[in-house]
């Protein structure tokens, strides 16, 4: 009996012995939005067309990413202002060994940056997860035939294609003398002017990351590893929660937000900023059948 | 996936019977028992009782069908059950859904002292407050667990149970993982004096797309109200029952770990921990039984997800202290257990005087009384039987008594009164025109015996209240003719209207009236009848729902093989 009661507690222990991370995506900040108001428009503009936004799950030392990037790169060359890539590197758990930077024991390379950040994982946890680079979502839509967001690169054009012949329900724009810019030396500020031309019945949400350019870095590309391999669109932060932060208030045809958002960079957070790029996107939210879809994005640079 | 199962299922029934009889002569065939129930409903607008689901307006009828086939081999059990929904409004009153399909399978084994059970089942640990799957068809209920379970009963005091699975939703499952274990040990100390111990585990794990959702509803809360969501859940409860001579004392406490929950009064999800005290006593001797049950309940709810409400995704069971009551207007108002929060007492003694004229005539007196108050909102006046004052603050309060007594062999009476305290915007979410309810009902029964095979019964009961639907008389009259046949009679009136709705200020009583018939042959039972049925809360066992009204005719078949 002892030895069954002993059992039981040792049971007890292994149920309750392990910590919890935080879900992703919780948000526990007030939001960074220092001027937020909205109305309703008669004078509806025309809709704009659907722009797509393509989450590029990338690595350094994933050797088929290359490929997928030019994959994305092909799509924004085709398609002028109209598709925007984020290259997320997770890197957690087994993605570890695909993005961790070559600076590891037994690395022949020792890279320059570590592009990996806690919100890009928790982006891929909430987009449905994954143990395989590189893979994608395309205006985070789960298309007809498949069973996640997240896509393999050689369809990415094709749901691009899909995305791009449709229109948005929202027009994505900025208001002010300068829509996005430094405000201050180390402060960027967005106004945005959000325009609904058709009524939405998900819950609304923006989303606000900022991007960086030209990281000349090691990346393993096929059998090989590239010394001055260009990275682009490297994500490295989001302004809103990742989530995104939700649009209060009926969505019907002419409603219009505007807001305003500001971001101060860490000291640690030593970026080019000549480099960086803000991407705006309009998503639904977590809940329905069409959750999360990205309804339109936009790319910007900061001035 | 399921053909699948339903392949491999017949596949391996198919072949055992087939062993079963090359060994016709000398080897076990096995045992195989099932049982079959219908119901089919057929619907009749009756605005003035207030039927409006869309059962009336677009299909009309619907029809409910469980077979349950079992099979016992060699130490082996096989369970099946097909289900069919057609347009029913069991799960939902509001919808009407149809779908037919396998509504359960399981396979176990008996190995020695160890059983092994795979696919679905029912089961509970200790009193079910910390885990309970059940099925209660009458509520649209089916908690069944899709998993494996092992039970080891080591010595015939001691059972161990554990278990892994996913919870049953219609015709597939959630995605929150359950698990669990539970021991039981019994100790007899000696001839008068045993314990029975039990301790118990659990745990539910939260899905990632879940946990999404979760977090984005926690994400559009004020700041101030934000938390971090767990993804477990822990679960504990030890328990005993001590019997001594006459008396027995049950115990048992119940603790939760932090986990988020819905406030349906501040409408939003908050994380708490939560616990339940339960205790009962009882004594029984000749001619007195008596039963004393408290019960203190802070925030114990648990549910596959903080997404689910009302009777969904129910993973702990916390039973009424309540009275249960079988006559129509006795059971209208029914305590539906508070999980954010109750004080529960409940009172009940069942009295056979020992007076020689009173044992000739079986004279038995019931009384109870019940009083459930807020977790927080228990005081000695509050609790008090004999403090009569309608006082708001209590949740529900019931006293009740009967007396039986059998003038002859042909004859046999019974007469009582129930007094409730309802709190009518709390257990049915009725807005603030409701008011709080009291009601009083004197009720009575007569049994008179025709010849030996036929008996006459007739049933009255008067409900008088100025809030809710108002004042109620209803009346039935029974004829049994054994072992087949059985007729009734029923009128509901509602005598005293109270009328909200200006749409429907008819001053014309409402009649509830039924007309039923009963044909039992062997083990197969047949009904029908034409029914109005008022709307209320239907329980059983501290688990409710609200109904809608309902007119139409309804027509049961129910077997066993």
């Amino acid at each position: 009996m002892k030895k069954i009661f002993l059992l039981f507690t040792i049971t007890l222990f292994i149920f309750t012995s392990c910590e919890e991370e935080i879900p992703p995506g919780l948000n526990l900040t007030p939001e960074r939005s220092v001027f937020d108001t909205t109305y309703i428009t008669n004078t509806i503009p025309a809709a704009q067309v659907t722009n797509v936004l393509i989450e590029d799950f990338t690595g350094v030392k994933c050797p088929n990413c290359p490929r997928a990037q030019t994959v994305a790169k092909n799509l924004v060359i085709a398609n002028p202002n109209r598709v925007v890539v984020m290259a997320i590197h997770p890197g957690k758990g087994l993605l570890s060994t695909l993005t961790s930077p070559f600076k590891t024991p037994g690395d022949d390379h020792d890279s320059k940056y570590d592009f990996r950040t806690e919100e890009g994982a928790d982006l891929l946890t909430l987009l449905g997860g994954t143990s395989q680079l590189p893979i994608g979502s395309i205006n985070r839509t789960l298309f007809s035939g498949e069973t996640s967001i997240l896509i393999n690169d050689p369809k990415w054009t094709s749901k691009t294609n899909e995305k791009l012949i449709t229109n948005s329900i929202v027009n994505i724009d900025t208001f002010g003398n300068k829509g996005v810019y430094f405000v201050e030396a180390n402060k960027i500020r967005v106004n945005v002017k959000l325009t609904y031309t058709a009524a939405a019945t998900d819950s609304q949400f923006v989303s606000i990351a900022i991007i960086e350019d030209d990281l000349i870095d090691y990346q393993e590309s096929g059998a090989v590893v590239i010394e001055d391999y260009e990275h682009n669109h490297v994500f490295r932060k989001m302004i809103t929660p990742i989530t995104g932060s939700q649009l209060k208030a009926s969505i019907i045809a002419g409603r219009v937000f505007e807001k305003t958002f500001e971001y101060e960079l860490k000291p640690t957070e030593t970026w080019n900023k000549k480099n960086l790029k803000l991407i705006v996107f309009i998503h639904n939210g977590t809940n329905g059948a069409n959750k999360f879809v990205v309804q339109q994005v936009k790319e910007y640079e900061i001035h | 996936m399921k053909k699948i199962l339903l392949t491999l299922f017949l596949t391996i029934t198919f072949f055992y019977i087939l062993k079963a009889q090359e060994n016709v002569d000398n080897k076990d065939k096995g045992e195989f028992s099932g049982n079959f129930q219908n119901t089919n409903q057929f619907y009749v607008n009756d605005t003035k009782i207030g039927t409006n689901t869309t059962q009336y307006k677009r299909e009309l009828s619907s029809a409910d069908a469980w077979l349950f086939l079992s099979y016992k081999l060699k130490g082996f059990k096989f369970n099946l059950r097909y289900d069919v929904f057609n347009n029913t409004p069991l799960f939902d009153p509001s919808e009407a859904y149809t779908k037919s399909g396998i509504g359960i399978w399981s396979v176990s084994k008996d190995i020695d002292n160890l059983n092994i059970t795979v696919g679905y089942f029912y089961d509970q640990f200790g009193t079910g407050m910390v885990f309970r799957a059940f099925e209660d068809r009458n509520l649209g209920l089916d908690f069944a667990i899709n998993g494996a379970r092992l039970i080891y009963t080591p010595t015939e005091n001691t059972q161990i149970k554990a278990f892994t699975g996913l919870q049953k939703f219609r015709f597939d499952v959630r995605p929150e993982v359950i698990k669990g274990i539970n021991i039981e040990h019994r100790i007899e100390l000696n001839e008068n004096l045993n314990l029975q111990l039990g301790a118990s585990a659990v745990n539910r794990t939260i899905d990632q797309k879940t946990m999404n959702t979760v977090v984005g509803a926690i994400n559009n809360y004020d700041l101030e109200n934000r938390f971090i969501p767990t993804y477990n859940v822990y679960l504990g409860n030890i328990y005993n029952t001590l019997s001594y001579k006459k008396f027995s004392l049950y115990t048992e406490y119940c603790q939760k770990s932090k986990e988020a929950i819905f406030n349906p009064v501040l409408d939003r999800m908050e994380l708490k921990d939560g616990r339940v005290y339960y205790t009962s006593l009882s004594y029984s001797t000749k001619g007195l039984g008596i039963n004393a049950q408290y019960k203190k309940i802070e925030s114990f709810s648990l549910r596959t997800s903080p997404l689910e409400n009302l009777n969904l995704g129910m993973i702990a069971y916390l039973p009424s202290l309540t009275r249960q009551n079988t006559y129509r207007l006795l059971a209208r108002y029914n305590a539906v257990v508070q999980e954010l929060g109750e004080n529960a007492l409940g009172m009940e003694f069942t009295i056979k005087p020992q007076a020689k004229f009173f044992k000739k005539h079986q004279t038995t007196i019931n009384i109870n009384t019940s009083v459930v108050t807020s977790s927080d909102n228990f005081n000695a006046k509050r609790i008090n039987p004999l403090d009569f004052e309608a006082d708001t603050a209590r949740y529900f309060r019931e006293h009740y008594i009967d007396v039986s007594h059998k003038f002859n062999k042909k004859f046999k009476a019974m007469l009582g009164f129930q007094y409730i305290n309802y709190n009518q915007q709390l257990f049915e979410q009725k807005t603030k025109e409701y008011e709080y309810v009291t009601a009083k009902t004197y009720f009575g029964e007569i049994t008179y015996k025709l010849t030996p095979t036929r008996s006459l019964r007739v049933e009255a009961q008067y409900l008088e209240t100025k809030q809710d639907l108002g004042s109620f008389i209803n009346g039935t009259v029974e004829l049994n003719i054994a072992p087949h046949y059985s007729f009734s009679v029923g009128d509901m009136v509602n005598v005293d209207r109270v009328v909200r709705n200006t749409q429907s200020s008819s001053s014309d009583l409402v009649h509830y009236w039924n007309v039923f018939g009963s044909y039992t042959y062997k083990t197969t039972r047949i009904t029908g009848g034409y029914i109005k049925q008022v709307e209320g809360v239907n329980c059983t066992g501290g688990v409710c729902r609200v109904e809608p009204a309902f007119s139409g005719v309804r027509v049961t078949l129910q077997t066993n093989f």
